[in-house]
């Protein structure tokens, strides 16, 4: 059907094309124009030059099992790489379980992995704690990754689930086939108050 | 079975035990826990020496159920002194049970069974099993 050449005809054809024109314009107007550009956040030189500037992981995760299968899995805050194959750690926790469910928690303040000698180090007062309820702090704490031995050094208190007493030496083994075992040595001393049963935990 | 009294006994149950020992190991996998070496129980005057003592203990109150010596043990208070190849030490109850060769010496009387058992609390004595006195005749002091 043709468009009658009247006036109306033209004036829809023509709107049929300015309409949707003038749409579109609107429309990009909405996006382009209405956003303000946000101000780009100044980056911290700072820091960036201090990261920068030493080489270190935050917030590492090394987890690997032992001979006998015990698991042993480290975090820490940073870790960095020290003199040759060594490593420094800062706030380190440590998790050591045997296949039996032993379960060893170390908690320090600095730490020191020696990768070839497989042996962790942890300083600053080192809290254990082993799933049977027995909680100690010792100044120093020694860590054989290679079969997930633990030993302590120096006189330590420990709060055992029967009560507190004191020892030379704390030992923690996960020997091969045999029953992962805590041993305490050098004079240990349980004072044990039967009249405050349990109060003393 | 001779039902024997236990004069002077001080040993006072409800007293500080205070156990020292060369070392404490603690088996992971069950949780027992063993003192090994010179093993020496203290509980007021009564001291009862080992060669290893089991601590059996509840694990909720943390409470030591009973002491389980082994490998010679020796129990010594004011007044007596005892031997015998085991005893178990029950805290709570206040009894020790001696086992297996028990030679009681008290004064100049001496006795000797299988088997002990001694409530600490009331200080009287329970002798079974092959129960032989050796009375010193000089003074003639007879066991009741």
């Amino acid at each position: 059907m043709h468009a009658r050449d009247n006036a109306y005809s033209r004036f829809i054809g023509r709107a049929k094309v300015l309409l949707p024109l003038v749409g579109l314009v609107l429309l990009s107007t909405l996006f382009l124009i209405a956003r303000s550009p946000q101000g780009t956040g100044e980056i911290p030189f700072a820091e960036i030059e201090a990261i920068a500037r030493e080489q270190r992981v935050s917030a590492p995760r090394f987890a690997g099992t032992a001979e006998n299968g015990a698991s042993i899995a480290l975090e820490a805050a940073t870790v960095r790489p020290a003199a040759q194959g060594r490593y420094e750690i800062e706030t380190p926790t440590g998790v050591i379980e045997s296949p039996e469910g032993a379960r060893i928690e170390m908690r320090a303040a600095t730490g020191e992995v020696d990768a070839q000698r497989r042996q962790l180090r942890l300083d600053g007062p080192v809290t254990v704690v082993s799933s049977l309820g027995y909680r100690a702090e010792t100044p120093v704490l020694m860590a054989d990754l290679s079969t997930g031995g633990v030993v302590s050094s120096g006189e330590i208190e420990v709060d055992g689930p029967f009560g507190r007493f004191s020892a030379g030496e704390m030992r923690s083994e996960m020997p091969e086939g045999e029953a992962p075992r805590m041993v305490f040595s050098k004079g240990v001393r349980l004072l044990y108050d039967p009249a405050s049963q349990g109060e003393s935990r | 079975q001779t039902q024997m009294a236990l004069g002077g006994l001080t040993a006072d149950p409800d007293a500080p035990v205070e156990i020292t020992a060369e070392s404490l190991n603690v088996d992971q996998a069950t949780g027992r826990a063993t003192f090994e070496g010179e093993v020496l129980i203290g509980q007021g005057e009564m001291k009862i020496s080992a060669a290893t003592v089991e601590v059996v203990y509840d694990d909720a109150t943390g409470e030591i159920a009973r002491l389980e010596a082994q490998g010679g043990v020796t129990f010594v208070t004011a007044t007596e002194a005892a031997e015998a190849q085991a005893a178990v030490y029950d805290i709570s109850g206040g009894t020790l049970l001696l086992t297996g060769d028990v030679l009681l010496t008290q004064g100049r009387t001496a006795l000797s069974s299988q088997r002990m058992e001694i409530d600490l609390a009331a200080g009287t004595a329970q002798l079974t099993g092959g129960v032989r006195s050796v009375i010193e005749p000089a003074q003639g002091a007879a066991a009741q």
